[in-house]
């Protein structure tokens, strides 16, 4: 039994309000579009075209809105692991952090990401029971050039992960090549009929799609592949200052990528991604602690849940602290708690992340595991052996007894969560086992599972004709 | 003195309106322009921008009066002696080539504009011949360069490399910034000045125009 409810930051008649605002920006603002060929899609369609200008009709959208699927299989190139996103799931997913320029750790502090650092995260990742998503940029390597980067850090994603994919915004003709290369490992026109890599693309808020992004939108819509349309504007910045009014604008801004994908291909996978912050308006800049943040973004979460019936994805594990002290984890766990209740079907930036997603931390990482294994058994609510009320065994215990001896107890003592880093000794254990605090069993933890992993995940034919096929295009 | 009391705080308030009637009447009272431009205004702008620096006033509340500022200027301008109210100096400035990135940027074109320098923003994705000609055209003092990208890191030293090698960088100072960027990267790609922020741009951009 999941819990009775999660969280709601509006009723339902403030919905449809919201939904009605939306779809007077849709068709009296409208928005850009820095691409001929989606415009003279949205002409074709019957939206109103001027420049790069689209206003998109009520009648459009609600058909946009009705073709989108409600839920989506993601296939790994393991089976096994492959996924149900939105409707149905029965758990958040959790998808590895990206896109952070530094890495730390406890023994080496704060430095420029390296490959190496990249390999690590993709093996924690791997190896990780919460994270049910592969892939992403979880820091950027910087020591390889920029124009090798993709497809090396992709070729180093199939080796060292098989569950489902999420990948960034790329030029067609790049997203082409790494299909093709992921066809290499699965076999030709598999992904077809297999989704197996989404692609988060942003709108350059306010109301605005530039040229790449529109491309990954299409070319993955045309492959049978979804996309997450993830909305960042900054409350006060480049959306405004209202909360309601942020997702009313952010909730335009996904809508219009949502009806990009639908005329592209009818039915292809969307997930509807809001991502907004109340920024630090003292300097205009972007900070993720702030618990007026998700007062926005649950409310998106909500229009697509109730509205749309769409799935949904997050930025769930934010936080402004620049070494995983105190404030990265309570800004975390604040940040899940809303982003998981609200119900969003996948968080992401939430496995290591510091510094409003400058870096990425190992050792966070683990504490990140548990804390997001806190609140996926909260959510999981009452259920198996919880619901029975316990009136006989209560009786047959009685006052003064004890339920510690009884058969139900024995049976089920194992079956209650447990924490993986934090520490539930006595005082006296704790100091009779070296004093250790959070971070440094985190850092033990680390190693060895980076220990245990093993080198690759691919047969080593595969990698060698997937390294040849890497080689032959730089 | 009290009417240029209440000139410097109704910049302070950012109170466009009030800010201009002011002006007007101190005119009118005979005040003398430049006297006005340099204790009023100039010194309230002093005033904004330490206390931008110690957190005192907010970033849309001291853009609220630098555009206070620039009705006010304009209503002294033509008597204003030539060379008195002329920009602090010519800045060209985009977000490079493959980035997007914006937000930043557009806050420090902001606060260049707000301590008069005259800029011309070329947006986003900027190509290294729009900023080549756009240099030859306007001839600047400061050419700005913003990335957010590492992957756009290198298009900054790029650019650098091109503007140096067209020769136009003689006598023009290059400012990079952008939330990966650091002082060391700056100063290996031949960057004259580093800004961590934009009111720290603003004050470095005033600084090397003195300097
Ligand atoms: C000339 O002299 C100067 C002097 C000072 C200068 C200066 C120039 N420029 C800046 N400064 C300085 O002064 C400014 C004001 O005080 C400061 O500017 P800032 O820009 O630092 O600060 C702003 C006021 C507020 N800050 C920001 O606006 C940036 C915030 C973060 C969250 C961010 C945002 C908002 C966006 N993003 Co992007 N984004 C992130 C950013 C993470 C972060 N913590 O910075 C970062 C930079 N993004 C990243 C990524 C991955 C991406 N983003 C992308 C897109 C976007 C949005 C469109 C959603 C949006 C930009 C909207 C816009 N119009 O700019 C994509 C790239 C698009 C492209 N080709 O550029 C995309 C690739 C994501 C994707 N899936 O495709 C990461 C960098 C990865 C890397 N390789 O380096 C990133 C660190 C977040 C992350 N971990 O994923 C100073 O740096």
């Amino acid at each position: 039994m999941a819990l009775a409810s999660r969280i709601k930051v509006v009723g339902d008649a403030e919905l449809s309000r919201i939904h009605e605002a939306t779809v007077e920006i849709l068709e009296k603002t409208g928005i850009e579009f820095k691409s001929e060929e989606a415009l003279a899609l949205f002409k074709a369609n019957g939206a109103e075209v001027s420049g790069h200008r689209v206003k998109i009709p009520r009648a459009l959208l609600e058909k946009s809105i009705e073709s989108a699927p409600s839920s989506i299989t993601l296939w790994g190139r393991d089976e096994a692991k492959k996924i149900t996103i939105g409707q149905g799931q029965p758990r958040t997913h959790v998808e590895p952090s990206n896109g952070c320029v530094f890495t730390h750790d406890m023994d080496r502090g704060r430095r420029a990401s390296t490959m190496a650092d990249l390999i690590n995260f993709f093996k924690l990742a791997h190896q990780s029971p919460v994270c049910t998503i592969g892939g992403a940029i979880p820091v950027e390597p910087n020591d390889v050039p920029p124009e090798e980067r993709a497809l090396r850090v992709f070729f180093e994603t199939l080796k060292h992960t098989d569950k489902p994919l999420k990948r960034n915004v790329q030029p067609a003709h790049e997203i082409e090549e790494m299909f093709k290369m992921y066809e290499v490992a699965m076999g030709t026109g598999y992904l077809a009929d297999h989704p197996s890599i989404y692609a988060s693309v942003n709108p350059l808020s306010p109301l605005a799609f530039d040229t790449e992004p529109i491309e990954t939108i299409m070319t993955y819509a045309r492959h049978n592949q979804p996309v997450t349309i993830l909305s960042c504007a900054l409350a006060g910045i480049s959306a405004p200052m209202s909360l309601l009014g942020a997702a009313v604008m952010q909730n335009a801004e996904i809508l219009g990528g949502l009806v990009l994908s639908q005329m592209t291909q009818p039915g292809a996978g969307l997930i509807y991604a809001p991502a907004s912050a109340v920024p630090n308006m003292m300097n205009a800049q972007y900070v993720t602690g702030s618990p007026e943040t998700h007062l926005i973004n649950i409310v998106n979460l909500q229009l697509a849940e109730e509205l749309y019936h769409l799935p949904t994805r997050t930025m769930g594990g934010l936080n402004d602290a620049k070494v995983p002290d105190a404030q990265s984890g309570y800004e975390t766990m604040q940040n899940l708690m809303q982003c998981m209740l609200g119900g969003a079907h996948i968080i992401n930036e939430c496995l290591g992340v510091l510094d409003s997603i400058m870096t990425n931390s190992f050792e966070k990482f683990i504490m990140d595991e548990e804390m997001i294994s806190r609140v996926l058994r909260f959510m999981q609510g009452i259920d198996g052996i919880h619901t029975d009320l316990s009136t006989e065994l209560i009786d047959t215990i009685g006052p003064q007894g004890s339920f510690l001896t009884h058969p139900s107890t024995m049976k089920n003592c194992r079956t209650a969560w447990r924490p993986t880093v934090s520490d539930w000794n006595s005082q006296e254990m704790w100091e009779k086992k070296g004093s250790e605090d959070v971070l440094t069993r985190a850092n033990r933890i680390v190693k060895e599972r980076l220990a245990a992993c093993p080198e690759s995940t691919l047969d080593p034919d595969l990698e060698k004709e997937l390294s040849a096929f890497v080689e032959s295009r730089l | 003195m009290s009417d240029l009391q209440s000139i410097t705080d109704a910049l302070i308030a950012g109170d466009d309106n009030a800010l201009t009637q002011k002006v007007q009447d101190a005119l009118d009272a005979g005040t003398n322009a430049s006297t006005i431009l340099s204790e009023a205004l100039i010194a309230g702008m002093d005033i904004v921008g330490g206390r931008m620096e110690t957190g005192e006033m907010f970033i849309p509340e001291v853009l609220m009066s630098a555009m206070a500022m620039g009705e006010a200027v304009a209503i002294l301008k033509p008597l204003l002696a030539e060379g008195e109210a002329t920009s602090a100096g010519k800045v060209v400035i985009g977000t490079v080539k493959g980035d997007l990135h914006d937000i930043g940027k557009n806050l420090v074109v902001m606060m260049l504009e707000s301590s008069g320098f005259d800029v011309t923003d070329l947006g986003v994705d900027v190509n290294i011949d729009t900023f080549l000609t756009t240099i030859r055209e306007k001839n600047p003092d400061i050419i700005g360069l913003s990335a957010l990208l590492t992957t756009t890191m290198p298009m900054m030293r790029e650019t650098i490399a091109q503007i140096n090698a067209s020769g136009l960088g003689d006598g023009v100072k290059i400012m990079v910034g952008g939330a990966p960027v650091d002082q060391a990267f700056a100063r290996e790609i031949g960057a004259d000045i580093y800004a961590s922020d934009a009111g720290s741009a603003s004050k470095l951009a005033k600084e090397m125009m003195h300097a």
